[in-house]
């Protein structure tokens, strides 16, 4: 419709010249669009994550700094993910094979993923402290659940550093926890994920 | 000209749509995952495994080996006698790792290292590392003996008593059910027990793992000795060994039958005197139990 509007206009005020030249200028700034939609995604491919779970005989602590996640602040869409055999444990590779073998199933499921939308409207671009909650679907194990996570964000000229804290249920993600170390594996985990958005130029750049 | 306009329109409008809605996809690229375990446990069965401790790991490793089972009910299928090695690792480095043993067979002290030289890899589409490689080098003497030369001889034979062993262990876990490996070997001992006994013992151990089901998996552990001394009191045989292993977040239990008595290299790569498939099969165990001692990660705990 814009389109059709400028041409009508044009042919009233220039001539045949500058009209063949439209599409041309249609054409570039309608493909800069794609390109500036992407300055707008901030991301990170280093986010440290930590998993507790504290049970009565036993606690048991898992690292990883390879969080990975993508946000587009006008859309305040996200989607992060997590490969799930880059964790480190505190009891070192036995538990890090078991718990890849008989709790996550790693070969099946690689990643844990989280993809939704931050409800909170607010300048992503402006410096200052919030607190926001982020709703979205947290996948792990196979299963989809709805997730809501708040978060606390600190926006520092144009990088966004983010602090959340979620309690996992193994149960709700079809996690079964052998009776015999009932004591030693708790059936909540709290994740806490500390990262840095950054905006990306383009998908190259990224890595 | 009205179409041209529309047509861009359209197809750069398809353009930026697609382009974002997959702006937040991530690439569906491979990742590089280290198998730092193709076996369990510091060695399969009798032989050596390619795994090293990791870091600031400290391993408990108690193994026995019973009586012979046809020696019959009389002495409980050989359960009465029992022999055992005591054994302490320690994970210097990712890669390095350090071991002392005591067995009471022969009252032999060993003391080994292992490096790690290769790591395979799995997760890229291509330039994936296809073989774990380790290296381990040990040296084991029989305080018995010693003592006996000692003693004889009014000498200290210490250094001529000890017994070197090499070994290049090559493993490669064929899937998550199936791994094997091979351990070309070289034992040199410094001095033999009879006169024109062999200084150099070659031999080749290989070994397979198929995991079962969840946590237990079958074994499957033999050694061929190229040159097997024909001077020997007793007929000697290969090493072979089959069991099972099961394994939980910090022990590895590992029960199997064998025909060999000693658990170090020198043992029962040279001094294997029953023939396994003539009943001379032993049980045995060997149990792992791995403390952290310096996490990686911290805040973790055990009761």
């Amino acid at each position: 419709m814009r389109g059709r509007k400028t041409i009508n206009i044009s042919t009233s005020i220039y001539n045949e010249f500058t009209m063949k030249k439209i599409p041309v200028i249609l054409i570039l700034i309608l493909t800069t669009i794609p390109f500036l939609s992407n300055g707008q995604i901030y991301s990170t491919t280093k986010g440290a994550i930590r998993l507790e779970g504290v049970a009565q005989q036993e606690t048991i602590i898992a690292e990883s700094k390879s969080l990975e996640g993508k946000l587009d602040i006008t859309t305040r869409k996200f989607n992060f993910r997590q490969s799930l055999s880059r964790f480190s444990f505190s009891q070192g590779e036995l538990q890090k094979k078991d718990a890849e073998e008989k709790y996550w199933e790693v070969d099946k499921y690689p990643y844990a993923t989280f993809k939704g939308t931050v409800i909170n409207e607010i300048d992503f671009t402006k410096n200052g402290d919030y607190g926001v909650a982020a709703k979205g679907i947290l996948s792990m194990h196979g299963v989809d659940n709805e997730a809501k996570i708040s978060l606390k964000l600190k926006i520092i000229d144009g990088s966004i550093a983010v602090h959340a804290t979620y309690k996992v249920f193994l149960s709700d993600y079809n996690i079964k926890i052998p009776r015999l170390v009932v004591l030693k594996v708790s059936e909540v985990f709290e994740a806490n994920c500390v990262f840095l958005l950054r905006p990306s130029q383009s998908p190259i750049a990224e890595k | 000209m009205k179409f041209l306009v529309t047509t861009t329109i359209v197809f750069v409008g398809t353009i930026t749509s697609w382009a974002q809605t997959d702006s937040l996809d991530f690439g569906n690229e491979s990742e590089r995952i280290e198998i730092r375990s193709a076996f369990n446990g510091n060695t399969v069965i009798n032989s050596q495994s390619t795994n090293v401790s990791d870091q600031g790991q400290l391993s408990v490793i108690i193994g026995h080996r019973f009586g012979t089972v046809n020696e019959g009910f009389y002495n409980f299928y050989g359960l009465d006698e029992a022999v055992m090695r005591m054994g302490f690792e320690y994970g210097l480095y990712d890669n390095i790792t350090v071991g002392i043993g005591r067995s009471t067979a022969g009252k032999n002290y060993d003391g080994y290292l292992k490096y790690r030289l290769l790591t395979q890899t799995k997760g890229l589409s291509s330039g994936n590392v296809p073989l774990t490689i380790t290296l381990f080098a040990s040296t084991a003497f029989s305080s018995q003996r010693l003592r006996i030369l000692n003693e004889a001889d009014d000498k200290n034979y210490f250094i001529d008593n000890l017994v070197y062993t090499y070994q290049t262990i090559i493993s490669r876990q064929l899937s998550s059910r199936f791994s094997f490996q091979l351990n070309p070997t070289l034992i040199h001992k410094n001095l033999t027990e009879v006169e024109g006994q062999l200084h150099n013992i070659y031999a080749l151990g290989s070994a397979l793992r198929v995991k079962l089901k969840g946590k237990l998996s079958l074994n499957v552990d033999y050694s061929y000795v190229w040159n097997k001394d024909k001077i020997a009191v007793n007929k000697l045989y290969d090493p072979i060994g089959i069991g099972f292993e099961v394994v939980t977040g910090g022990h590895v239990f590992k029960l199997h039958f064998t025909n060999s008595v000693g658990i170090i290299e020198k043992e029962f790569l040279t001094n294997t005197t029953n023939n396994f498939f003539k009943g001379e099969m032993r049980f045995g165990f060997t149990l792992l139990r791995s403390f952290i001692v310096k996490p990686k990660v911290k805040g973790g705990s055990i009761y």
